[in-house]
């Protein structure tokens, strides 16, 4: 299948009018509210302008009249698809505020549900990318199932599937319940022999290797000067992963590997996806296995009013590098509440990545790309 | 028989001349209503078969096993308002849901569904198959460029690309079997089948099979309405009882190709085995084939699929027929046949052993081919690497 | 010997392997799924005996959806107890954060675990005072681990002192 083709591209000898199509709000494959005006020379995209804003709910000014616990609800919001990752975001920004300590097992619960998270996310990526691509679902449900399970472990230790709001300032919310070390390993295990089932389903076949393999690379030092981070980095080479370079909680513990790879393609940006699940149910292992007896939460204030200052605190969510800019005047909501929204700043490459490739691999650049659309608008 | 006992009861009441109009006009109504009654049903077995693949259950809500589904669909798109752009092309934009349903339907006439059960026995059905089912491309043009869509105007010249480009390696893949049976007539096809043509032309059977799904505009080829890029193709603009004939008509066509199919490559009605019964099963084997690919692969690139159309499935077709024929010579020399006489068998198998071991080798060969061979990922720097 | 095209047919056959499989999804409204005890329903448990109307639910609320209004009673012997006349939580805004529950000091209010709230109106998604003691007192053990101890699950109704973190 995987013909390669050179379209005649000396359409200048033509007095041919390119096409403004509008690609949403409403459409298909725009993963949410998002609008790309694309600029077409027949199949081949000419220009792109991303439009967005179409779901802006101004999480930046709303967190400005809420008391620093509350903000937490506001972070679920962000990327909806990624609430842990959100939460623990922004309460290490607080806690690095206020200078509150987290007790170990916190730690580690902190770690495996953002890893939890990251398996959760990265399927939805890839299920979104291959339906993307044109398989009729089949992938997505699949991967559907394994998310529901992931949302059904959250169910179990905060109450809620989607909007978790289970960190907390100085630690979690709740401690595991009972049986949960049972439901985790049952899932672990399973979530092996899916993977594999996705490997087999995806990784050999011709159609999707010649859609993918190759389209619309994206260079390491294009990719930094244009601060891209998380997977959409490494796949182009850069071995940036702050789960590394500045480990945070307890991942400087963690035995995993993360995955790099070099051409920075479509494809290399789902395998880095898939490879990169397989760690995080590594590391969810290890940390149900080292977890630390103890507390859960050191005592801070529901209302807690951190010294006047300001932090800036990232973390490695499943997106990039998703970082909180908090600035204190002393009193119990914060001043300034800024984010550094992974999703909004990997788009800075999408004009690029598409421009001279065809109107279908626009859309799976934009899927590779994985932006979520409430992380985008905020 | 049925037909016999029907004319002579209608002999009773009317005279010889208005029943020799009205019979064939019965036998149409009929043959229709089976067409569109199965139309709604495929709809339904897609859903339940591809919701199966996808771990759900599928429709099963309306009617038992929710079989109802269809109808309830159908009457859904029928009661619907029936809306028309302004902008549109008034009566082009009426004429092209006609005009894809009638060639889907207007196939069946050649079908043979069993020794004799043919609508029209005509000498040159296989001609005629090709020439009615070529009209699609048409309409499908029509509809999009009606619609004054932009989505659907590219549906329209994608879809009129992708038709074109794959009638080639259609008609070179027919022409094979045409090649092996000396006969243009289906029902001949069929008869000179002593051992399915899918093993003595399994080069011929692949080509036919992506052509058709093609032609069909089904995954992996249905670029022309890629929900994920041009929202419903060249039909993005059809509601109602418009968008239920376009949506029909994609059943009806891939009901009667499947048929061809299995007349041109599984012996049609042969071994008999029950009737039309043996026929049914065929085909609703090639039909479950396009839901399986459809629940499976992603989509090819409209680029991609032109080359592969002219790049590798036409020389694959003109070479397997360049390699037919001097088979059938070499077989009618060895056998000492008239030219046009059927082969027999044991020429048949001599082929079948031929032809078998070089799709494998070509099938070997294309996998070696850089570019089309698998892609062996490796990861690029260890962990801990230098940013 | 690699052919070309066996990656699609391995991919074929994951999918026809499904079709023999039982289906992960349930039929709804005759198949629930189970909630987690912990799970944050669309409804809340309100225990009017041990709340004495401080409104820290209605301080520590994102939003701002819950109303509380109170008088003294008049011929109360401590002096300090206060009559809930209002408390509307305005479930058409709640995003059922549980923060309510969390930072109630008397353990009170608790999540409740039903989801079927859906309704014509918006108004008729405000709970009122009425609509809370008239609820099944079914708690969930959200932020409630002293229930999870006793090895509530959320399915059984609790009377008011076994809801607490002490017993009234």
């Amino acid at each position: 299948m995987a013909v390669t083709s050179e379209m005649n591209s000396d359409n200048a000898n033509y007095d041919i009018e390119p096409v403004l199509l509008n690609l949403g709000p409403q459409h298909p494959s725009t993963h949410g509210v998002f609008r790309i005006r694309a600029l077409l020379d027949g199949e081949e995209v000419v220009d792109v302008e991303p439009v967005f804003g179409y779901l802006h709910r101004g999480s930046s000014k709303l967190a400005e009249e809420r008391s620093y616990t509350q903000v937490i609800t506001l972070t679920d919001r962000l990327d909806y698809l990624s609430g842990m990752t959100n939460n623990l975001a922004y309460v290490r920004a607080v806690e690095a505020l206020a200078g509150v300590g987290v007790p170990e097992r916190a730690q580690y619960l902190r770690v495996m549900t953002a890893e939890l998270m990251r398996i959760a996310s990265h399927l939805m990526a890839l299920g979104f990318l291959i339906n993307d691509l044109g398989a009729w679902v089949t992938p997505l449900m699949h991967m559907f199932r394994e998310r529901e399970k992931v949302l059904d472990l959250f169910e179990m230790i905060c109450g809620a599937r989607i909007t978790f709001s289970y960190m907390r300032i100085g630690g979690v919310s709740h401690d595991l319940p009972p049986g949960f070390d049972v439901a985790v390993n049952g899932f672990l295990d399973d979530f092996e022999d899916r993977v594999a089932e996705y490997e087999r389903l995806l990784l050999e076949n011709e159609i999707l290797v010649s859609r993918m393999k190759g389209i619309a690379p994206l260079t390491g030092e294009r990719a930094i000067e244009c601060s891209v981070t998380g997977p959409n980095l490494r796949a182009s080479g850069v071995n940036f992963d702050l789960r590394k370079q500045a480990p945070y909680e307890v991942y400087d513990r963690m035995n995993f590997d993360v995955p790099v790879t070099q051409n920075g393609d479509n494809w290399d940006r789902m395998w880095v996806r898939l490879q990169e699940m397989k760690e995080s149910a590594k590391m969810v292992r290890q940390c149900m296995a080292e977890l630390p007896d103890g507390i859960t939460r050191t005592e801070a204030d529901f209302f807690i009013r951190p010294p006047v200052g300001e932090v800036y605190s990232g973390i490695e969510a499943t997106k990039g590098e998703l970082g909180f800019y908090l600035v204190s005047d002393g009193t119990i909501a914060p001043y300034r509440c800024g984010i550094r929204a992974p999703s909004f700043i990997n788009l800075t490459v999408l004009r690029e990545l598409c421009i001279g490739w065809k109107l279908a691999d626009l859309i799976v650049n934009f899927g590779t790309l994985d932006i979520n659309v409430g992380e985008v608008d905020r | 028989m049925i037909a016999d006992l029907t004319r002579e009861f209608l002999e009773n009441y009317l005279s010889t001349g208005i029943v020799d109009i009205l019979m064939p006009l019965l036998g149409l109504f009929i043959v229709v209503n089976i067409l569109l009654g199965s139309a709604v049903m495929l709809t339904y077995a897609e859903r339940r078969i591809v919701a199966r693949m996808q771990n759900r259950i599928g429709p099963n809500r309306v009617g038992p096993f929710g079989l109802l589904q269809g109808v309830a669909d159908l009457m859904k798109l029928v009661l619907k308002e029936d809306l028309t752009p302004r902008a549109a092309d008034r009566l082009v934009f009426l004429i092209a849901p006609i005009l894809f349903f009638a060639p889907a339907i207007a196939l069946f006439a050649v079908v043979p569904f069993f020794d004799g059960w043919t609508v029209a026995d005509l000498d040159a059905g296989i001609v005629y198959v090709i020439a009615v089912t070529s009209i699609s491309s048409l309409a499908a043009f029509a509809a999009g460029w009606a619609s004054n869509n932009k989505y659907s105007l590219y549906g329209a010249v994608r879809g009129v690309a992708q038709l074109v480009s794959y009638e080639v390696p259609l008609i070179l893949a027919v022409t094979s079997v045409i090649l092996l049976s000396g006969s243009l007539n289906l029902q001949e096809i069929v008869e000179a089948q002593g051992i399915p043509f899918v093993l003595v032309q399994p080069l011929g059977f692949l080509i036919m099979l992506i052509a058709v799904t093609a032609e069909l505009n089904r995954t992996p080829f249905d670029i022309n309405e890629a929900e994920s890029e041009i929202v419903a193709g060249f039909h993005t603009e059809y509601t109602g009882t418009k968008f239920a004939l376009i949506y029909g008509a994609e059943y009806v066509a891939a009901l009667g190709w499947s048929a061809v199919i299995v007349t041109l490559f599984f012996a049609g009605w042969k071994p008999d085995l029950g009737g039309i019964i043996w026929f049914g099963i065929k085909t609703s084997a090639i039909i479950f084939l396009f839901f399986w690919f459809r629940g499976t692969w992603p989509r090819v690139r409209i680029d991609q699929m032109l080359a592969l159309a002219w790049k590798l499935l036409f020389p694959l077709a003109t070479i397997n027929i360049l390699v037919t024929a001097g088979e059938v010579l070499a077989m009618q020399a060895l056998f000492s046949l008239e030219p046009g006489e059927a082969l027999p068998v044991a020429a048949l198998a001599i082929i079948a052993a031929i032809n078998i071991g070089l799709t494998v080798a070509v099938l070997a060969l294309l996998a070696r081919v850089p570019g089309l061979a698998k892609f062996d990922q490796q990861l690029a720097a260890p962990a801990g690497a230098k940013v | 010997m690699a052919l070309f095209g066996a990656g699609a047919i391995k991919g074929l056959m994951v999918t026809l392997g499904y079709i023999r499989r039982k289906p992960f999804t349930t039929q709804y409204p005759e198949d629930k799924l189970e909630q987690s005890p912990r799970f944050r329903g669309n409804t809340f448990v309100w225990y009017e005996e041990r709340c004495t109307g401080c409104a820290t639910c209605a301080k520590g609320c994102p939003l701002g959806i819950i109303r509380i209004v109170t008088h003294p009673e008049p011929h109360s012997q401590v002096g300090s107890d206060y009559h809930v006349d209002v408390f509307d939580i305005d479930t058409g805004r709640c995003m059922f954060c549980a923060l309510c529950v969390e930072v109630c000091p008397y353990d009170a209010l608790h999540m409740g675990g039903d989801f079927e709230q859906a309704s014509y109106g918006r108004e008729d998604m405000v709970i009122s005072v009425e609509d809370l003691k008239a609820m099944p007192k079914k708690p969930r053990t959200q932020f409630r681990p002293q229930m999870e101890m006793i090895g509530h699950t959320g399915k059984d109704e609790l009377e008011e002192h076994e809801a607490g973190r002490w017993s009234l």
